[in-house]
């Protein structure tokens, strides 16, 4: 498969950097991620008029036969490339193949940044202090995008704003995610649905929302934030989406540091930074919603294994219905 | 019958392991694999516990719309009727049918025992919090540490 994918790479980026010399190495597909396949390659080339060549590193995303997520890439490039000019660093988008003309399926090639993704990094080996400085920074990345002048970048072109319904636009999406890969029925679902469709709130504002923010989606050089990564569930909505999103008792582990970076800390900062309020309430509903998701990913990743599109068997995301019981009843 | 099922998941997960995983040395194959070798193993671990994990789900999710079947219109209290043929509950495909069956008799059920919010509420409660504990299978690894 690799020989493939060196081929058309090799294409295509002749084709986007006028040099039929192109040459492109170390070429291989990263374990990383659920969702979109990442291949890290090196190309060199000369630039028209230079007598140097050039070598930079890369990284392509291309959609997978299956995956746990679905999303679209020409919204993903678009929402890069609008954030280029804002203070929420993010990686260089270069190319976008929408159709999949150039690799088969969907892609967007990016500059590769130096760094470090790591998942655990807030409970870690790094001292307390160390690690409350990093909690700040990362939460105030979070603010920031929330912060982020949409309509100046021209987001409500691409995107679309769901007024103060983002509750139950989510709700809409996931649902209507439900529908499409479901195997069977799911009557744990089925009863957490009625009760976010009882309750959906209302909100204030609408901001940029993350949608998959974590420790895992950031690159990391020594304790800085450098990058914000993995926008392809990026959308218009409700910010305390991505404050449910954070506080989902599921993903403590990655998000908080016990006794010291609760998630009222998190929220208390988020509230003065943005000088926005977080409903007690809101955020209940969707910390329910955030979990509907992580089980929409466990069922979207069953269908394509059931398929044969997918390389992992997922089975019934029982722990999370566990939680969202605990939730809904509370 | 030998190899029995169970030894033949263990050989299937031992050649893996033992034969292939070492010489698979590009990441993303070699992640796979070591999926493939804990699917193996959870197979081989709870292959036992599935059929009486079905006869249980559909028993006692039987009860729950049993329960409700007051609430009911008449048509879906009478599959819920129907479903009680025990016949064949023997058979792992036979069960696993009567699962699916079940579980979507309680969707179509569900708008009437949340209305009401009664002793089928409670139970369908109770069946959902001891069907997450009896589960054989687990759901997902833990995400990686990733480099970019």
């Amino acid at each position: 498969m690799s020989g493939t994918i060196e081929r058309d790479l090799t294409a295509w980026l002749r084709a986007e950097l006028r040099d039929p010399g192109l040459r492109i190495g170390a070429l291989r597909r990263t374990s990383v991620g659920y969702s979109r396949e990442n291949w890290v390659f090196e190309a060199t080339w000369q630039a028209d008029g230079e007598a140097q060549a050039q070598a930079q590193a890369f990284i392509a995303r291309r959609d997978p036969a299956g995956s746990v997520l679905e999303t679209d890439r020409r919204l993903e490039f678009a929402i890069l490339s609008a954030l280029a000019g804002s203070n929420v660093p993010v990686p260089r988008a270069r190319w976008l193949d929408a159709d999949g003309t150039r690799l088969g399926r969907p892609s967007i090639v990016m500059d590769l940044a130096d760094g470090v993704c790591d998942y655990i990094v807030l409970n870690g080996d790094r001292p307390l202090d160390r690690r409350l400085a990093i909690a700040q920074r990362l939460y105030d990345r979070l603010a920031d995008i929330h912060l982020v002048d949409w309509r100046a970048l021209g987001l409500d072109r691409v995107l679309e704003n769901p007024g103060n319904k983002a509750a139950l636009a989510a709700l809409d999406y996931w649902e209507a995610e439900l529908r499409r890969v479901q195997l069977e029925p799911e009557p744990e679902l089925e009863l957490v649905i009625a009760w976010l469709r009882d309750r959906a709130p209302e909100n204030a504002v609408v901001t940029l929302v993350h949608g998959d923010f974590k420790p895992g989606n950031v690159l990391m050089q020594g304790d800085e934030v450098t990058l914000v990564l993995d926008w392809e569930t990026a959308h218009l909505g409700d910010p305390l989406e991505d404050i449910g999103w954070v506080t989902n008792p599921l993903r403590a582990g990655e998000h908080r540091i016990p006794d010291v970076w609760e998630p009222s800390d998190l929220i208390a900062r988020w509230s003065e930074r943005t000088g926005l309020p977080a409903d007690p309430v809101a955020v209940r509903w969707w910390n329910v919603l955030a979990n509907f998701k992580q089980a929409m990913t466990v069922l979207t990743g069953k269908h394509a294994f059931a398929d044969g599109r997918f390389d992992r068997i997922l089975h019934e995301p029982v722990a999370i219905y566990r939680l969202l019981f605990n939730l809904i009843e509370a | 019958m030998h190899p029995t099922i169970i030894e033949q998941l263990d050989g299937l997960r031992r050649i893996l392991a033992d034969t292939v995983a070492p010489e698979v040395t590009a990441p993303y194959p070699a992640e796979i694999l070591g999926g493939v070798i804990g699917a193996l193993n959870a197979l081989q671990a709870n292959l036992h516990a599935v059929p009486d994990f079905l006869r249980w789900d559909i028993e006692t999710t039987l009860d729950v719309l049993d329960t409700a079947k007051p609430l009911l219109r008449a048509a879906l209290a009478a599959e819920v009727d129907r479903a009680k043929d025990g016949t064949g509950l023997y058979d792992l495909a036979v069960l696993e049918a009567k699962q699916v069956l079940l579980r979507g008799l309680l969707v179509e059920a569900m708008p009437a025992i949340l209305a009401e919010r009664g002793a089928a509420y409670a139970k369908m409660m109770a069946l959902f919090r001891e069907r997450a504990d009896r589960f054989p299978f687990s759901m997902a690894a833990r995400p990686p540490v990733k480099k970019a």
